[in-house]
This record gives C-alpha cells, structure tokens and sequence, in this order.
C-alpha cells in the first residue's frame, strides 16, 4: 500500500523574540517539531496524540502549509509540497481548526463561506453549478439548505463542525488535518461527527491526520497512531497496539492518566498504581532536556537515557524510541 | 429566509441622539426652502414671529434660513472632511494592522502619530495658517476656504481612524477564520478586503460619528475665529461670533437658536456615535470580546489590542522568525 500523504523528517524551529536589552544573548529556540516522520494511506486514519505543547498543532499547520518548515518535506500523491504553495497544491491539503465556532466570519453568511471556497480554486463553472455542489455538500454532512442563508451564530456548534468540514472538503482535498475536532463539542455531537468522519473517509478515500489529546477518541476512529512528546514521535504503530499496550514509557504514562469509567475503581489516578512514579509537568519547551526528552519524568530512566537519545527503532508491528521499551 | 429587518437596538441615548441628528438635518434641508438667506428683509433686528420664526439678525436677514444656510454648509464640511479621514485613514489602518509588529506598521503609525502631537484643533488652525483664507485658484478651478477647512479637519482626523482601523485588523488577523481562509487558498487581498474589512466597518463607524460631532465644533470654531467660511456666507460659526455683540443688546434669539441648532448636531451625533461604538451586538461565542469602555471620547482611544508578551507555547508567537 502506497501511502497518498508522506513526511519525512519535518522540523520547525521557532526563535522566541530576544527582550529588550538582551538583543545580543543567544537567541532561545523552541523545536516545536524535530524529525518528524509518517506516512498515511489513503482511506486511512493516523491519530497523532501528546500532551498541551508537544508540537502537534505544529505538525498540523506544517502539513496545512500555514508554516514553513525549518526542514523536512510533505509529499501529497507525489508532489512534494512547500511553505509557500501554488492554489493547487494549497487544495490537497485541508486543516479543519479546533473551534467551530471561530471558523467562520462571524459577519458573512454560511452560504457565502461555502461557496468562496470554489470560487478561489475555479472549481464550477457558474453560480448555479457552485450552489449545487454546496448543496450536495451540506446535504453530504446531514444538513439541509435551511442552514445557508444563517450566520455562523445562529447555528449550533455541531452543525458548525460539519460545516466546516463540508467547507473544507468542497476543495476535493486528498488529505484532511483535522486539529482536535472534537475539543470543543459536547458528548452527543462528538458522536455524532465521528461517525460523519469515518463514513467519509470510506466515501471519498481521504488521508485523514487526526490530532488529539482524547485517548478515547482516537481509538474509535484511528488506524494508526502516533504518539509525540516535546517535537518527537517516541511511538508509532497500528492504533490497537499504540493506544492499548504501548512499548514506550510515556505513551504507557499517557494511557494510565485516562480516567476508567467504573463506579468501583476510587482514590489515585492509575498512573501512579502503574510505577510511572510522578506523573509531572511537561519541561520547558526552550531547553528540552538532553537525551532522551523524556527521561526526567520516567521512572525506567538509567544513566544512558540521560546522555543519549534513543534512535527510533522497529519492535515488531511498532516503532519506538526508547532504551529501555516495556 | 430569515427575518432580516429589525428595530436597530439603540438604547435611550441613542434614540435622543438619532432624534437630535434628525432635527438637525431637518434644519440643513427643510430650513433652506425658508428663504433668502442674504435677503435684507427688515429694517433692523427682530424677534421670532410667525414670518421669521428664528427672529432676523442686524442687517435684518433672516435667521431661519441663515442658520439652515449654515447647518448646511456645517454639514457637507463635516462629512467631506470625515469622509477623507475615513478614505485616507482607515487603508493605512488596515495595512498596519496586517503587518502588524513589522516594519512597515511602525513607519505607518509613528509617522500618522506625528500629527498627533499638536493638539487637533491647533493642528486644523495651523494648516488652515499655512494655506490662507482666501480664494485659491488653480487655473480655472476656484479653491473656496469651505474645502480647505474640511480638508484641513480631515487631515487632522487621520490619525485616529488609522488607530481605530490598525486594533480592529489586528485582532480579526488572530482569529481562528482567517487562518481557515488562509488553509483554504483565499488570496490575501480578499481575505483583507472582503473579509477582515467588514469586520472592521462597525468600529470605524462609530468613531466617524463621534467624529463628525468634533468635526461640527471644530468648523463653528474655526469660523466663530474668522478662519472658517467667511460672511456673507453664513456657517453655524460665524452666525455666532456675529450675535456675540448683540447679546448686550437684548438679542437673545440671535445668538441662541443658531447655537441650539450647533448643539443638537454636536450632542446628536456624539450620542449616535457612542451607542454605535460601545454596544455592538456579537455572535455568541465568537473570538474575543472587544474591549471598548462606551464613554470613551476621541481624544483617549487605546491602541485596541496592546503588543502580546511572547508566549511560552511556540504556536502562538504572533511572528515566529525561522532559525536553520
């Protein structure tokens, strides 16, 4: 299987503006993404899950083409795709933002916003044929014309989530970077897109990127997962094996946080009963600790995790990247 | 189709203002048919009576149709100059906003500040100095002091509406909708134009209002000092700096209609302005909050959105520089 969206070893560092009166000082970088690595199929879905500020927006905005990377290539379909993209490249791609509720201009109709997109990009000839792609759009993600002719606030934040994505899929994109689509929904519309997301990516043979911090989440809807902490994927893999019994010590950390819905189980998080010790805070982003990122919280940490960074290597269905895998 | 025209929401100040803006109107428009107003139609000063409800002034003209003559003439020089400070101010504005913390933004902004550091009304008498009151011809065009004077409140205005249209740009620039439009392949230009722009209407809206009150006072000031219009012509300014010596002599109606009249167009549009730059309805939930006390005075506008301080989490540095 050829995957349709590959990236290879992206990288994006950021240079934190000197203060005033430390213009000379070495200036601080924060590598939000460092050698970053993946390849999805079409029709397949790949969760990219972490903590708050390890990178995965990033990543996200990377593969939109919001940001230059600093180094690295994403290849859609076999065109290698940069910063700085022509229309048509800028198509393949479609990111779908966190809050459905900031997506749209909150002073232009619904109708207005899902027909810009086709008139950017020449796709239908006249007026009439646009409109009725939208139309077959909207219907496409379960809602009716009725929804048109509205703003953006006079509709509710489910029916907004599907409209940005019929928004974003009117472009015929190959690829879908959605950045925590369900962040911001409530249980029942969570459910209700899910089952939306995984019935058009059978339908139109996407690559679906998922980002997401909600384990549970990506279960249901990925079929490979990548976990990052600090910039880095440590583990990737089929999202049974990832997501379920992890080789790496942090995603095993991540998975043990995740609340169990059982009136029976009472007192301390389960990170804890799991050995993984202090759970602690993410370090800081500029100065990211040498060797391994992860070693000052593991509790499996031996002198050469602090000296060396693990190379990522191939256990068996998985890739980690750690000295000492479970 | 949903039901589109309702009842704008005013408020009680800004129904007072609309109705003084109205009747001020009805002044520079109705007031006109009322007569002649260079026309010597008594022999000396009169009180109001049913013939000349506004009374008539010492040379026994009409004061109802001087005054209207004058509210008018207020009026296009109001708006012209308003409307050039909107024309000039706000694209300047917005280009800021757009490149805001670069280099371009500072150029822009320190150089529109410049014209701050007079006071405004100092500022419009030093430009109206500089160019004279007389006729200017340029070949077969005559330049009367009417433009000059809105062209000179113009200028003066700029400034403030570049501010107003730079905070309004810069914060719709950080919503989540233009990076959608951004990822979807919308050109900049349109972006800008068809989309931030309509955002940024309402803000700058409210400020031409509270503006055109200023503007009103400014052209009765400069022309109460003789740097306005100049008589015959009659201007709201210069009806008052007449009457100034005929109060003494019991002419109380001379100085105080024409003065009314100035009056409800200050206080009208202040009001107007006010309720159209405080109270702006949002969609729920949508992006921040503009922060905008509602008795704020054109004279203490923030920067709307201040510089953020760098955040620890590397997405969110407003411009990231690229390190290899």
């Amino acid at each position: 299987m050829s995957a349709l969206l590959s990236v290879d070893g992206l990288t994006r560092r950021f240079a934190l503006p000197g203060s005033f009166g430390r213009r000379r000082a070495e200036p601080r970088i924060v590598p939000a993404a460092e050698d970053v690595s993946f390849a999805v199929a079409a029709g397949e879905v790949l969760a990219v899950v972490g903590e708050s500020g390890s990178g995965k927006t990033t990543v996200a905005r990377l593969l939109a083409g919001l940001d230059t990377a600093t180094s690295g290539t994403v290849t859609v379909a076999g065109r290698v795709l940069s910063g700085d993209r022509t229309p048509a490249d800028q198509r393949l791609v479609q990111l779908v933002t966190q809050n459905p509720r900031a997506a749209f201009n909150r002073r232009r109709t619904l109708r207005h916003a899902l027909h810009q997109p086709l008139r950017v990009h020449g796709l239908g000839a006249d007026r009439a044929e646009r409109d009725e792609l939208v139309l077959a759009m909207v219907e496409r993600v379960g809602l009716s014309a009725d929804h048109l002719d509205r703003l953006p606030g006079e509709v509710s934040g489910g029916e907004l989530a599907r409209l940005v994505l019929a928004r974003a899929l009117l472009v015929r994109p190959r690829v879908l970077v959605l950045d925590e689509p369900t962040a911001s929904l409530d249980a029942s519309v969570k459910a209700t897109v899910v089952n939306l997301l995984l019935r058009l990516r059978t339908e139109l043979d996407l690559a679906i990127v998922v980002i997401t911090h909600e384990i549970d989440i990506a279960r249901r809807l990925a079929d490979r997962a990548a976990v990052m902490y600090l910039g880095r994927i440590v583990e990737s893999g089929p999202a049974e094996r990832v997501l379920s019994n992890p080789r790496h010590p942090y995603p095993r950390m991540l998975l043990a946080s995740v609340p169990v819905p059982d009136p029976q189980r009472t007192g301390r998080a389960s990170a804890a009963a799991l050995g993984a010790g202090i759970v602690g805070e993410v370090p800081s982003v500029t100065a990211p600790p040498p060797g391994c990122a992860y070693h000052p919280r593991c509790p499996f940490a031996t002198e050469v995790c602090a000296g060396h960074r693990p190379p990522i290597e191939s256990l068996g269905e998985v890739d980690v990247a750690c000295h000492h895998p479970r | 189709m949903r039901p589109r025209p309702r009842l704008p929401r005013l408020g009680v100040a800004g129904w007072i203002g609309l109705a003084c803006v109205v009747l001020y109107l009805l002044v520079a428009t109705v007031g006109r048919l009322h007569g002649d107003p260079v026309a010597l139609v008594t022999p000396g000063p009169e009180a109001p009576s049913f013939a000349h409800p506004f009374g008539t002034d010492h040379l026994g003209r009409d004061l109802l149709a001087r005054t209207a003559e004058g509210a008018w003439t207020s009026l296009w020089i109001c708006v012209t100059s308003i409307g050039f400070a909107v024309a000039v101010g706000m694209p300047l504005g917005v280009l800021a906003g757009y490149r805001h913390g670069g280099r371009l933004d500072g150029v822009l902004m320190r150089s529109v500040e410049t014209l701050q550091a007079l006071p405004q009304f100092v500022f419009v008498m030093f430009l109206i100095g500089l160019m004279g009151t007389a006729d200017m011809h340029f070949g077969p065009v005559t330049v009367g002091n009417g433009p000059r004077v809105a062209f000179a409140i113009g200028l003066g205005f700029v400034p403030y509406f570049a501010r107003v249209a730079r905070g309004a740009t810069v914060v719709e620039m950080r919503e989540d909708y233009v990076t959608n439009l951004r990822g979807l392949g919308v050109p900049t230009r349109e972006i800008l134009f068809r989309e931030v722009l309509v955002n940024v209407w309402p803000p700058v809206l409210g400020q031409a209002l509270l503006a055109m009150a200023i503007a009103v006072f400014a052209e009765g000031g400069l022309s109460f000092l003789g740097l306005g219009v100049a008589p015959p012509q009659a201007t709201l300014g210069n009806l008052i700096a007449d009457a100034g010596g005929q109060i003494i002599g019991g002419d109380w109606w001379y100085a105080t209609l024409p003065g009314t009249v100035l009056v409800l167009g200050i206080l009208g549009f202040n009001l107007l302005g006010e309720t159209a730059g405080a109270g702006r309805p949002r969609a729920v939930g949508t992006g921040p909050v503009r922060r905008r006390a509602p008795e704020q005075t054109p004279e203490e506008i923030p920067e709307e959105t201040p510089r953020q301080i760098p955040a620890q989490i590397p997405t969110q540095i407003p411009t990231p520089k690229e390190t290899q």
